[in-house]
């Protein structure tokens, strides 16, 4: 392995070479001649190598599919407001309630009737005697 | 047969062409690009696809060097000059490397 010095020239019969690890980030430049057995030198040629710090990627994102169908938000005001309570518009149905559009035509609760009483009777006042 | 002149665009309706070299004109040793963008019936343009051919001495041999675009902090990599040829017919026997330091970045 080559530990290169600035503009310092290493010859090698092998055609490749290991650079350093000593590069700090950045882009630099290499330049390779080549010299052939008659002695004829090539014209240099240059190439640049971007030495980058370790990006160390974010962990993935785990995506589960949506359930079908409507989700009905808990009702019980222990468990804390319920998303979209204050976001959606003014006439929205209140948090708890039904979801916008799974029921167009909302049922009216029966009233439980309960059993007449019979009208109470007044006590008789007693007749003036004459 | 088109001569090519630097960045002037040459249209053809034939898939290949010939790059014309006068004597007088010829292109210089080294690395010379060219670019291709192909319009279908429609007008659609595509992309610009580049290619790099080298001309190659004739009587010294050329270096190709080849690196990695990118490499980690702290690692070794290697560079090549495996594809260095002579097209003279000569053999390759030696290897000149030399680091020229950090690339500065123009604009």
């Amino acid at each position: 392995m080559a530990r290169f010095v600035l503009n310092q020239t290493i010859e090698t019969a092998e055609p490749t070479i290991a650079v350093d690890a000593g590069l700090p980030p950045g882009r630099h430049r290499f330049q390779l001649v080549v010299i052939d057995d008659a002695g004829h030198r090539s014209r240099p040629v240059e190439a640049i190598v971007e030495v980058q710090r370790e990006i160390v990627p974010p962990p993935p994102v785990i995506r589960t599919e949506p359930r079908a169908g409507p989700v009905r938000p808990p009702s019980d005001p222990a468990l804390g407001p319920t998303l979209g309570a204050s976001t959606g518009p003014p006439d929205a149905p209140p948090p708890g309630g039904e979801p916008a559009g799974s029921d167009p035509v909302p049922s009216r609760r029966k009233r439980s009737r309960k059993p007449r009483r019979p009208p109470a009777k007044k006590p008789r006042r007693p007749r003036r005697k004459e | 047969m088109p001569q090519f002149i630097i960045n002037q665009p040459i249209t053809t309706e034939v898939p290949v062409v010939e790059v014309t070299v006068s004597p007088d004109k010829p292109l210089a040793i080294g690395r010379q690009r060219f670019q291709l963008i192909v319009t279908d019936n429609s007008g659609n343009v595509s992309k610009p696809d580049v290619v790099e051919v080298i001309v190659a001495d004739q009587d010294a041999p050329t270096a190709v060097l080849a690196v990695p675009t990118v490499t980690g902090f702290g690692k070794s990599f290697n560079i090549s000059g495996e594809k260095s040829f002579d097209a003279g017919g000569g053999k390759i026997v030696k290897y000149a490397w030399t680091y020229l330091g950090p690339a500065t970045v123009i604009g």
